[in-house]
């Protein structure tokens, strides 16, 4: 049978059985070890903050936070060195990014390629926003009239004897 | 033979649906009842041939018959009774099946309740769910048919996925099955509408308990989904913007949309066509839903050449559906004229706004699912789009939705008005606000911003039931009187309460989960403890145990409470014996609405257990709120005004009369 | 045969089932308009709800009533334009109808299972497998039947002592070593079950005498030092290791205690010559002593790679220098134990190529191809 998933990897959070159903397996256990943890909390926690917006390569859209492929391992323990050498946020991402590409941000950045993505719910908002104001202008609501003799005679009829 | 009867049964419902899929439409069109009619019969019968279909193969999981190649290669015969029924939907071509069983049983359960559906209608709809009907099953018999054989059987199976073999699998996906088909039905009756150009204020009433019907699974199956993959994967993570669940989610935002907008042209024949295209789309995203994720094209292009023979069919049946409905749609949409009129502040302006922010969140989950597709086929650029793209922009347009609603339910009809409105919400704004002062003052590190949304779960939780405390009125009314008008509301006006209700509580517990959670990563060994959050747990020992199927090393935590008490709590690693699957258990103890989660990571040689322990305050409100959200619907479906009656069947000839007939005393 | 009948019924009834209301009588001829009526009445009642609970007041009340009103006058004119109600006609349209369904739903449901049905496989339930007649069952059932029993009564430790020579003899080494173990944890440890774990050890590790096994063959021959498998064993581990002297000392004990013609001398006499021609020159092609230490370090899936790895070496190094015999050996072996069958038939012809003049050894290289085959 051939697999229609390439699950080498460890599964991502899934909801579906729809994929679930035909993979073959991750095994599961835990992503940071308490041997990476570093001993300063402020920068343990911008290491986590970071490392929960970048990307496990080897798996299906898992920041490397959550994932204990090696890979992963290789990328937090990296990430926490060039912030303990004193490496800003910023650098710290370009560094990776320099060294893995824009896959590896689980954020993808603003840019002529991401146009679309990124303006996507602010333009739909607007051009909805937009729609609406030019019909509703071109239409007023006057009140319907009450029913005429006329029509009522004709909607009994319709109905024969309504009770 | 029972098998291979249930695969003659099931080849046989597609040779009825392929009559079914033209006869009554034909019959519909050239006005002659006796064709139309036989689509009654043609559904029940499709749907008792393809439950014996379906039932023969749940004998041979349940028996274990190994030359069936699917129970071969998804089933164990020690696996606990549970498992074998549900390992039947566990795989690829078994819940395709179960997909197609659940359509033809709505199918049929439209021609047994839809007594109340104009012939013309009922036909057209039949045969557009035959349409359906005739794809998936093609689908199946051709590309994955779960009736093949083997010739010499093995004496033991491959065993279901061990992640599978959970109560939360044998419920989880028929439930979103329910709600995926169950779109179906408002799309079948979209497209009759355009194929007889006839759609109005009787259609949306015609199609409302469907949608809601669908709706109710829909919301069932992601929160249960949601909570299956909370405690099974064990990362404490209740929400991952994964394709797969946004694959789930999709539906259940278009099938929201629809719901209100079906609202608006029930009560005033306005939106027509805008409610149409969302029929299409719902089930448009089940579609993709049910497809695009079973096709792998969502983790990578390439996925799509392993298996050339479904992925090619699996377009078509995209194309074909999605297309041919769009085409339809676009020909036709023109000769449906617009209904009622309305100013911007109005009950219509309310549910016109909830439409445009649903749809543009819709629009906004589907392009991120699909842009790092799209964007690889069209320069070879490689990137991802993951929760933090999706919580930056799904969130923020839901804020100011959220904040509408609950001025909804209180504008009236054509012309509302908004200080009136807010007059009556003073007692949800005093609610909110006081949240707010109390969050900032009691939790120095909560940012404003959290503070913020909890105000707003407030506001919607108060908010929702404004309407009712408008109608009844204790004040003016007096006890008894306001529990007799109370009683007396529609069940619609409650069901809305408490869906939005619901809405409300889940949106408290994502916020309260998401700020005050807290974690602790330790590595122990017997005899050690750790602290989280008042908790004190004390890893006691490790009991092996061995189970039909699996062994596993049961982790013994006893457990402190700040409140003095004292608990065991077992997380386990399991292995599961066929496959040699390690898997972990993870731990919960819920109090109050807060649960303490335990879940294991590695063991290293010297017995140290990598432990994670979280803290997860009111994190169980995301699912009840879930709960309000399908009681809600229940309560709107149970509206006995939802129900029509069909015109009595007093004359009973064969002579033509084209006018005035006696009618059904309602 | 009897499936065709029961599927052409099935069939017949279908056809029969869904053309009946295409002639059925007694059908009522209903208008659209009935139905948009309903609607009209209930949607009325709705009003007239509200209007009773206070939710909209007498103007509004009457705006809705009109508009209803007005729904339903548009939809009668409409109606009538269209004249859209439905008949029942007679005659051609549904004969066009019928003749279909019956053309279709036969061919498409025979013709279609005719191609993807297996008509001739019958069901096979498990249990219904296991309960057949006993002196017709293959052992794999045989075996699945004691391992059913097993499950229901884990405790039974003869039990497993029957079904543990099964797993070795059909390849299921793992399975033979668990029942082995589970056999002494329950009956507690005799010399002859010691020996025989240690053999399925050994057998599992692809001919290596691991720590565990070694440790066993020691306590049984310390047991029963007139035993000779724990003897051989150990001595074997003693080659494997590298430990000649001891090896040399092992061997020469073993062939004196054993009698003229035991089946195991031959084999005793060659590793002793390999022990003996170590202790002057190591020749090319065993493992070192690095080698096996590395292999103690290994989990069982990871010791039959590095095994695998190590036969390939040893192939390598044949093919460089074939001149070496106990290499060859050790090949055909090595081969035999992995059941790479062809490899080791391919290396029984080359090396009975090589060694044309050396008639023991292909006595020796017959006797292994006719175990193989």
């Amino acid at each position: 049978m051939v697999r229609f998933f390439d699950f080498n990897k460890r599964m991502k959070p899934v909801i579906k059985m729809l994929i679930i159903a035909m993979v073959l397996i991750p095994t599961q256990s835990l992503a940071v070890n308490p041997g990476e943890v570093l001993v300063d909390p402020v920068l343990e926690q911008r290491a986590r903050n970071l490392s929960s917006k970048l990307r496990c390569l080897v798996c299906q859209n898992q920041s490397i936070d959550d994932s204990d492929a090696s890979l992963a391992k290789d990328l937090r323990v990296l990430l926490r060195k060039r912030l303990v050498a004193g490496d800003s946020d910023e650098q710290v991402v370009d560094y990776i990014v320099s060294r893995y590409g824009e896959f590896v941000l689980l954020q993808p950045r603003f840019g002529f390629h991401t146009l679309i993505l990124w303006s996507m719910p602010v333009a739909l908002i607007l051009i909805g926003f937009l729609v609406l104001l030019f019909r509703l202008k071109r239409r007023s609501t006057k009140d319907t009239l009450n029913l005429t003799e006329e029509e009522n005679a004709r909607i009994t009829k319709l109905l024969g004897k309504v009770d | 033979m029972i098998v291979e009867l249930g695969h003659y049964t099931l080849v046989l419902a597609l040779a009825l649906a392929m009559v079914q899929s033209v006869v009554p439409v034909f019959g519909a069109k050239i006005g002659h009842l006796g064709l139309m009619r036989m689509a009654n019969q043609t559904s029940i019968m499709m749907a008792v041939l393809i439950s014996f279909s379906f039932g023969a193969l749940t004998w041979a999981y349940v028996n274990s018959d190994f030359s069936v190649t699917n129970v071969w290669q998804n089933s164990h015969s020690l696996q606990p009774m549970l498992y074998k029924y549900s390992s039947v939907w566990g795989n690829h071509e078994g819940s395709l099946l179960l997909w197609v069983l659940i359509l033809s049983l709505f199918a049929s359960m439209v021609s047994i309740f839809g007594k109340n559906l104009p012939p013309e209608l009922k036909a057209n709809v039949l045969g557009v769910q035959a349409w359906i009907l005739v794809a998936f099953l093609s689908f199946v018999l051709i590309t994955s048919n779960p009736f093949e054989r083997l010739d010499n059987p093995p004496l033991e199976g491959k065993d279901l996925n061990p992640i599978l073999q959970d109560v939360g699998l044998a419920i989880h996906p028929p439930m979103l099955y329910i709600g995926y088909v169950g779109l179906s039905i408002t799309f079948a009756f979209a497209m009759a509408a355009l194929i007889s150009g006839r759609l109005d204020a009787a259609w949306a009433r015609w199609v409302r308990p469907w949608t809601l019907i669908a709706w109710i699974f829909l919301t069932a199956g992601i929160a249960m989904g949601s909570y299956w993959a909370y405690y099974e994967l064990g990362w404490g993570g209740w929400w991952f913007w994964d394709p797969v669940e946004n694959a789930s989610f999709m539906p259940w935002l278009a099938a929201t949309a629809l719901l209100h907008s079906a609202l608006v042209m029930e009560k005033r024949e306005a939106l027509k066509i805008w409610t149409v295209l969302l029929a299409i789309v719902a089930f448009s995203m089940s579609l993709l839903g049910t497809f695009l994720v079973r096709s792998g094209v969502l983790t990578s292009v390439h996925a799509f050449a392993t298996d050339p023979e479904r992925g090619v069919f699996i377009l078509t049946i995209l194309v074909l559906f999605i297309g041919g409905s769009l085409t339809l749609f676009v020909l036709r949409a023109g000769i449906l004229k617009s209904g009622g009129l309305f100013a911007p502040i109005s009950r219509e302006g309310a549910l016109v706004f909830n439409n445009l922010f649903l749809t543009s969140a819709l629009a906004t989950v589907l392009v991120g699912t699909l842009y790092p597709l799209m964007l690889e086929a069209v320069n070879g650029a490689k990137i991802s789009v993951g929760p933090p793209f999706f919580n930056l922009t799904f969130g923020p347009l839901m804020m100011p939705l959220l904040l509408a609603v609950p001025f909804g339910p209180l504008l009236s009809w054509k012309r509302g008005d908004l200080l009136a409105a807010l007059s009556h919400l003073y007692w949800a704004f005093g609610a909110a606000l006081l949240a707010i002062i109390l969050v900032i003052a009691f939790s120095s590190d909560a940012p404003i911003l959290a503070a913020l949304v909890i105000g707003l779960a407030f506001w919607l939780m108060i908010g929702a039931f404004a309407e009712i405390s408008l109608r009844t009125d204790v004040r003016k009314n007096g006890l008894a009187k306001a529990f007799d008008r109370a009683r007396g509301l529609p069940g619609s006006t409650w069901g809305t309460a408490f869906a939005h209700f619901g809405l409300g509580v889940t949106l408290l517990g994502i916020v309260s989960v998401s700020i005050f959670e807290t974690e602790v990563i330790k590595a122990m060994k017997v005899g050690e403890s750790a602290t989280i959050s008042g908790h004190q747990l004390t890893l006691k020992g490790i009991n092996p145990r061995k189970a039909s199927n699996y062994n596993e090393d049961i982790i013994n935590f006893e457990v402190l409470s700040p409140k003095g008490e004292k608990f065991i709590m077992r997380p386990a690693k399991r292995i599961y014996t066929t496959r040699r699957m390690p898997t972990t258990e993870s731990a919960i103890n819920t109090s109050g609405f807060s649960q303490l989660y335990v879940s294991l990571g590695e063991v290293s040689e010297n017995n140290l257990i990598t432990v994670r322990m979280w803290w997860k305050p009111q994190v169980t409100l995301i699912w009840l709120g879930s709960l309000f959200m399908m009681f809600g619907g229940l309560l709107s479906l149970a509206d006995r005004r939802l129900r029509v009656g069909a015109p009595k069947r007093a004359v009973k000839q064969a002579k033509v009369e084209t006018d005035v007939q006696v009618p059904a005393n309602g | 045969m009897i499936f065709w009948i029961i599927a052409v019924s099935v069939t017949v009834l279908s056809i029969g089932i869904i053309i009946f209301p295409i002639f059925g009588g007694n059908q009522i001829s209903v208008s659209t308009l009935d139905f948009d009526k309903e609607i009209y009445k209930a949607r009325l009642k709705e009003i007239e709800e509200e209007r009773k609970l206070g939710s909209i007041d007498e103007q509004r009340y009457q705006y809705a009533v009109a508009e209803e009103g007005r729904r339903l006058l548009t939809l009668a004119d409409k109606n009538n334009d269209l004249n859209s109600t439905a008949i029942l006609k007679s005659g051609k349209s549904g004969l066009y109808g019928l003749i279909f369904i019956v053309l279709v739903v036969p061919v498409v449901a025979l013709g279609g299972y005719s191609k993807l049905g297996s008509i001739t496989t019958p069901d096979q339930p498990l249990q219904a497998r296991l309960e057949a007649d006993p002196r017709s069952q293959s052992v794999e059932v045989l075996l699945k039947r004691a391992e059913n029993q097993l499950i229901k009564n884990p405790d039974d430790g003869r039990g497993w002592l029957v079904v543990a020579p099964v797993y070795m003899r059909l390849g299921r080494y793992q399975d033979g070593v668990l029942a082995y173990r589970t056999a002494i944890r329950i009956l507690g440890a005799t010399t002859e079950l010691q020996i025989a774990l240690g053999e399925a050890l050994t057998v599992r590790g692809g001919g290596v005498v691991s720590e565990e096994a070694n440790e066993l063959f020691r306590q049984a021959n310390k047991a029963d030092p007139e035993n000779i498998k724990p003897m051989f064993f150990l001595a074997i581990a003693f080659n494997q290791v590298g430990k000649y002297e001891e090896a040399v000392g092992a061997w020469n004990k073993l062939i004196a205690k054993s009698s003229k013609n035991a089946p195991w001398l031959k084999v005793a006499r060659q590793q002793l010559e390999v022990a003996k021609t170590k202790l002057g020159i190591e020749l090319p092609g065993n493992p070192t002593t690095q080698d096996i230490e590395d292999a103690k370090q290994l989990s069982s899936g990871e010791r039959t790679d590095f095994i695998n790895a190590m036969v390939e070496k040893l192939a390598g190094e044949l093919d460089e220098n074939p001149q070496n015999k106990p290499g060859w050996q050790r090949i055909i072996r090595s081969y035999t134990v992995l059941k790479r069958k062809a490899d080791a038939l391919a290396a029984i012809n080359k090396a009975q190529r090589l060694f044309k003049d050396d008639k023991t050894f292909l006595e020796e290289l017959e006797k292994n191809k006719q175990a193989l085959n």
